[in-house]
């Protein structure tokens, strides 16, 4: 009886959403997308394992994401060194569940909130992965290793491996003591300890097998990517917990089954294959998938309601579904009804060229993609455009790519957010026929190299050169003395790495200038606020700060202004962004690198359009212009919008 | 004579499976302190709830200063000057004095809070009590005397015209009392007329004006506190009729298979040593926070002891929780049966092998055939009477939950039963069933230690009664020797 309803409900949404995404797409409905869809939902399936023992025991774990990065590094940095799959395997499981039986450790014997110990396993063990790396992503990986993310008589083994799994973990749950007393303690712990249950033991167990579970994505996700960063998996415990809630799995504990969690999870896969099916703007996926996920929820509580009531009769009994359906329409027919607003749906051109740019949370990306669509629609081609939310969602990325192969786009245009982990979907459109044009970011050439991986050409800023003329501007700006900080990008990025040597290379000949500190911000203006708050704190004599973008160059600037040592402290940043410039023009800020950004977008979609149009090849390097910006030029590089 | 300022007449309350109260009466003088009396369950606290507008009576009337009043709730029954003290009490620890009294009744000054005018207003309320607390001191710092002042003063704030105190005096110190009672003598002086509820006889002599008898949801009569004495009260608590008398069974009594050796902890102050044989049934009386519970967890192992073993059939337990003491062939059915017994969300075959997990698995796969005819047998045995053994347990009436519980015992074929209340809030059918079901037990040679509030169980079914005091064991009466004011004197402690 328990759940059965819930899992229907869940049932019926999902076949209501493969139904209508198959209805609104031509490339939906095919067998080869199918499996893709089940394969990108198999990472949150196998996580969502984990979370639903966790959550039916009336628990938390908000810890798999993170461990599911270590566990990876464990297993990539073993391959890498030369040791034996199965030997790098056990140990990547081995870690995951180590950190696991920690967190149910810690929550029994220091009789913590699991929401506490696992909040703080999911620090640290993020922490241990970046310490562990380097912070860099770990490639160079055997062939043999690969076999985990190919095919077995043409189903991918990703999908096999859950479906194996998802049996196992429903007879777990059904059939054996861990299943049972796993419902009795989140059901009434008290009642279950004073029964004899050893509650302590078997909660240490379950979390374990959170963490196993956690390990066993590590593993597969590692092979997929063909490297481990130590910056995947964030946000991944969420999406692990949304998809057992979305499944009928109680947050109060004593309720759910992992079926339910499986349909959750094939629920958001399926939401997000066909929102890019239909090229909605990533953007809006974060509210269809949030909106699913608190119908849900407010529909679980319903039920929970009405369970002291007599059985419902009549029309009564499908009111849920039917809720729960309409629901589901509205928001997919809400996102076609923008995606038909917002794009010339009347005529298909001839071509589809797709921009996969790291994210489009940034005025350097839309400046990107307007250009590449100005150009596009000269040329009278279609130009789709489509990002992960975060520049670190290299999974993210990769599953784009392989949407992009199933709805057979043309050409790809692509800014890789992993220079190593991008390169097995490079390989795939390879295969696929689909030519591939790197935009702003390299790929790793050794990678690239192992597994046969090419792309066309490289379109992008020379970053070093970048880096060096901000260097030589700084340098002469301080008269050659001076402390200086730099803001590192992501470390391991190309890009981040090139503007930093290249910075470097520039104050090369001036030894009056000293580098107090050089800390990264991932990118982030609020991350790079913090840090540069610190740095402000720690080094009172500081002159100026080099920020490898204009993101955290601003970020950094807002920081001084705060402690009141903007006339002090000189800000350069890299990219000249809009807002950028405005500073620089009001004198807050000393100088930006510019890059060209759209002649990127511009020359990127021109060279695809050329080679698929007359099968003119492009030259492999295309390097755009890199300047400084000051107040001196900046109304000549981009004139004050006028007020 | 003066006329009453609160008559409440012909009071009925029913809860399922209860008679709570039935044709209740009580009738309040003003400017006196009035003592309600009565055993556990006897509807005392029930009676002052429908008065506080906590529950609404299904029969009867409330006539206050005269005209009827039919509170809606505890908010409405404020507006009208009817406070109740809770012996929980009521605070919010993290707040300080003033904000407590004044909380949800704030003066404010456009909007804001007027933190000057809400001191000045808690010290007046605080020195009408003759206290001298700081208003602005965080209540979780002060003294539960200090916080039952707060109470009072809050109840004052609300303008409180008749003020119903529980058990007032439960945690406090012999001084404190004092205290306490001069408060109440001044509000009582000062023309709010206290009903008071204790178990204390010392504190009725000491505090009362008159005093109300309460029985099985009925009021026996009142009596001036001038002109009564201990026995008349005790006789009135407790008479009874020899027909409510349970059946007991003759069974021939084994060998010793718990024995409790100088047993203490945090909550059973003085050592406690007694012994069950098979067969026997050790019924435990007391009244409410007599540490009766306290007893059975501390036996069973659920918490945590000072000193004193506990032996199961020969077996020492180390006192390392339930799990062992099950394993040595104890089980314990929970007062509480919602809150500690059941888990709800489980179906009726899940709840009851739950303990007997490992005699239908096998190295950790559970045979769901074997387990289904284990709960088959034990349905069966008790008559639960369930649609499908798959039925979830939230759905079944009070009865039958008992049952399943019961079952989960039965079927870990336990060989001392630590029984807490077992037929709390279930009609009188299922009552009868599950007498019939002890009886049978320790026909078998299981051991039972029977906790109850209902003297007729306890007499009815018991060969010897321990009776507590305030986590201490008053005396171990044998069956010859029990009779309802024999364990009253001892519940009351007022021999001693």
């Amino acid at each position: 009886m328990r759940g059965l309803s819930s899992r229907l409900q869940t049932l019926f949404i999902l076949v209501g959403l493969v139904g209508l995404f198959g209805v609104a797409s031509p490339h939906f409905l095919t067998t080869d997308n199918l499996l893709n869809v089940m394969q990108q939902s198999a990472i949150n399936a196998i996580l969502g394992i984990g979370l639903t023992f966790v959550i039916i025991s009336a628990g938390i774990d908000l810890s798999v994401g993170s461990i599911l990065a270590l566990c990876g590094l464990v297993v990539a940095d073993l391959l890498a060194a030369g040791h034996s799959p199965v030997l790098a395997i056990a140990l990547g499981l081995l870690v995951g569940l180590g950190c696991g039986l920690v967190n149910g450790l810690v929550t029994t014997l220091g009789r913590i909130p699991p929401f506490i110990t696992t909040l703080g396993m999911m620090l640290v063990a993020r922490s241990a992965a970046k310490i562990y790396s380097g912070s860099k992503p770990i490639s160079g990986l055997p062939e043999s290793f690969r076999a985990l993310s190919g095919d077995i008589l043409g189903i991918p083994v990703l999908v096999i491996v859950v479906a194996v799994l998802y049996v196992f973990a429903h007879l777990v749950l059904t059939r054996t003591k861990l299943g049972r007393y796993t419902y009795a303690i989140g059901g009434n712990e008290q009642a279950a300890w004073l029964s004899g249950v050893p509650v302590g033991r078997y909660k240490i167990a379950i979390y374990g097998l959170s963490g196993l579970m956690a390990g066993v994505a590590a593993v597969l996700m590692t092979s997929r990517l063909n490297a481990a960063s130590p910056l995947t998996g964030e946000m991944y415990e969420l999406y692990a917990i949304a998809a057992a809630v979305i499944g009928g799995v109680s947050l109060m504990g004593g309720e759910g089954r992992v079926l339910g969690t499986l349909i959750g999870a094939l629920i958001m896969g399926t939401l997000r294959n066909g929102l890019n099916a239909l090229n909605v703007p990533s953007a809006l996926e974060g509210m269809v998938v949030g909106g699913v996920l608190v119908a849900a929820v407010v529909l679980d509580r319903a039920r929970h309601r009405g369970v002291a009531k007599a059985p419902v009769g009549g029309w009564r009994r499908f009111r849920t579904p039917a809720v729960v359906g309409v629901l589901a329409v509205v928001s997919v027919a809400g996102a076609v009804a923008i995606r038909a607003g917002s794009g010339p749906s009347a005529q298909q051109p001839t071509l589809t060229v797709a921009f996969v740019p790291k994210a489009l949370n940034s005025p350097f990306w839309g400046q990107m993609q307007e250009a590449g669509e100005a150009e596009a629609e000269a040329l009278g081609v279609n130009l789709v455009s489509l990002a992960a939310d975060r520049e670190t969602d290299v999974e993210r990325q990769y599953q784009i790519i392989e949407n992009l192969i199933q709805q057979r786009v043309d050409a790809i245009l692509l800014a890789p957010s992993g220079s190593k982990e991008l390169v097995p979907a490079i390989s795939k459109a390879n295969d696929a026929g689909i030519p591939v044009l790197l935009l702003d970011t390299r790929i790793d050439e050794a990678a690239a190299a192992s597994v046969g991986a090419e792309v066309l050409t490289y379109i992008g800023s020379d970053n070093f050169e970048g880096g060096a003329v901000a260097g030589r501007y700084l340098a002469a700006e301080l008269g050659g003395v001076g402390e200086i900080a730099v803001i590192e990008g992501i470390s391991g990025h190309e890009t981040a790495d090139q503007r930093r040597l290249g910075f470097l290379s520039g104050i090369e000949g001036s030894p009056g200038l000293r580098v107090v500190a050089s800390q990264t911000a991932d990118w982030e203006r609020a991350r790079a606020y913090t840090v540069a708050e610190n740095l402000l704190q720690a080094h009172p004599g500081l002159d100026a700060v080099f920020a490898a973008n204009d993101e955290m160059a601003l970020g950094a600037l807002e920081a001084i202004d705060a402690a009141g040592r903007i006339s002090e402290v000189a800000v350069i940043g890299f990219d000249a962004i809009p807002d950028a410039l405005a500073n620089i023009r009001s004198g807050r800020m000393l100088g930006s690198v510019a890059q060209f950004p759209s002649e990127m977008g511009r020359l990127g979609v021109r060279h695809a359009v050329e080679l698929l149009r007359s099968g003119k090849a492009p030259p492999v390097e295309v390097l755009t212009r890199v300047e400084l910006i000051d107040a001196h030029n900046v109304d000549d590089f981009a004139p004050p919008e006028p007020r | 004579m003066t006329s009453p300022l609160l008559v409440m007449s012909g009071i009925d309350k029913h809860f399922p499976g209860v008679q709570a109260l039935a044709s209740a009466d009580l009738e309040v003088l003003p400017g006196e302190v009035h003592v309600l009396l009565g055993e556990n369950g006897a509807g005392k606290s029930t009676l002052m709830k429908v008065l506080c507008g906590q529950y609404e009576a299904d029969a009867g009337e409330i006539l206050f200063r005269g005209s009827p009043v039919r509170p809606t709730g505890p908010l409405d029954a404020e507006r009208q000057g009817l406070v109740m003290i809770h012996q929980e009490l009521n605070l919010v620890p993290g707040l300080t004095v003033a904000e407590n009294i004044f909380l949800g009744h704030e003066p404010t000054a456009g909007g804001i809070i007027a933190d000057r005018r809400m001191a000045a207003g808690a010290r007046d309320l605080l020195r009408r009590l003759k206290c001298a607390i700081d208003p602005g001191l965080p209540v979780a710092k002060l003294s539960v005397a200090e916080q039952q002042l707060v109470e009072i003063a809050r109840a004052l704030q609300r303008r409180a015209r008749l003020l119903v105190m529980d058990e007032p005096s439960a945690a406090l110190s012999d001084a404190e009392i004092e205290a306490l009672f001069a408060v109440i003598r001044d509000l009582v002086g000062g023309g709010v007329p206290v009903i008071y509820i204790s178990h204390r006889m010392p504190e009725i002599f000491a505090i009362g004006d008159r005093v109300t008898v309460m029985r099985d949801g009925r009021t026996v009569g009142t009596k001036r506190v001038a002109s009564t004495e201990v026995s008349e009260l005790i006789q009135m608590m407790v008479g009874r009729t020899v027909a409510d008398r349970v059946p007991k069974r003759g069974v021939v009594l084994g060998g010793v298979v718990l024995e409790v050796d100088g047993l203490f902890g945090p909550r059973i102050p003085e050592p406690v040593s007694l012994s069950l044989r098979e067969g026997e049934i050790l019924g435990v009386a007391g009244l409410m926070g007599s540490g009766r519970t306290d007893l059975a967890r501390a036996i069973f192992g659920a918490d945590p002891t000072d000193g004193g073993t506990v032996t199961v059939a020969g077996r020492t337990l180390a006192g390392l929780g339930p799990a062992e003491s099950i394993a040595a062939g104890m089980g314990f059915l929970t007062e509480d049966r919602k809150q500690q017994g059941l888990v709800l969300q489980c179906s009726v075959t899940e709840n009851i092998s739950l303990t007997s997990l490992d005699e239908v698995s096998r190295a950790g796969v559970i045979d769901l055939g074997a387990e289904v005819e284990l709960a088959r047998t034990e349905v069966d045995r008790l008559h639960i009477r369930v649609p499908s053994l798959d039925q979830t347990i939230v759905n079944l009436s009070g009865g039958n939950q008992q049952k399943v519980v019961l079952a989960r015992w039965l079927a870990a074929r336990c060989r001392v039963l630590l029984f807490d209340e077992p037929t709390r809030g279930i009609d009188v059918g299922a009552k009868a069933e599950i007498y019939e079901l002890i009886g049978e037990l320790v026909a078998q040679g299981v051991a039972v230690l029977l906790i109850s509030s209902e003297m007729p169980e306890l007499l009815g079914l018991a060969d010897r009664i321990a009776v507590l005091h305030e986590g201490s064991l008053q005396g171990i009466l044998p069956r010859g020797e029990a009779t309802p004011e024999r364990i009253m004197e001892l519940a009351l402690k007022s021999t001693a």
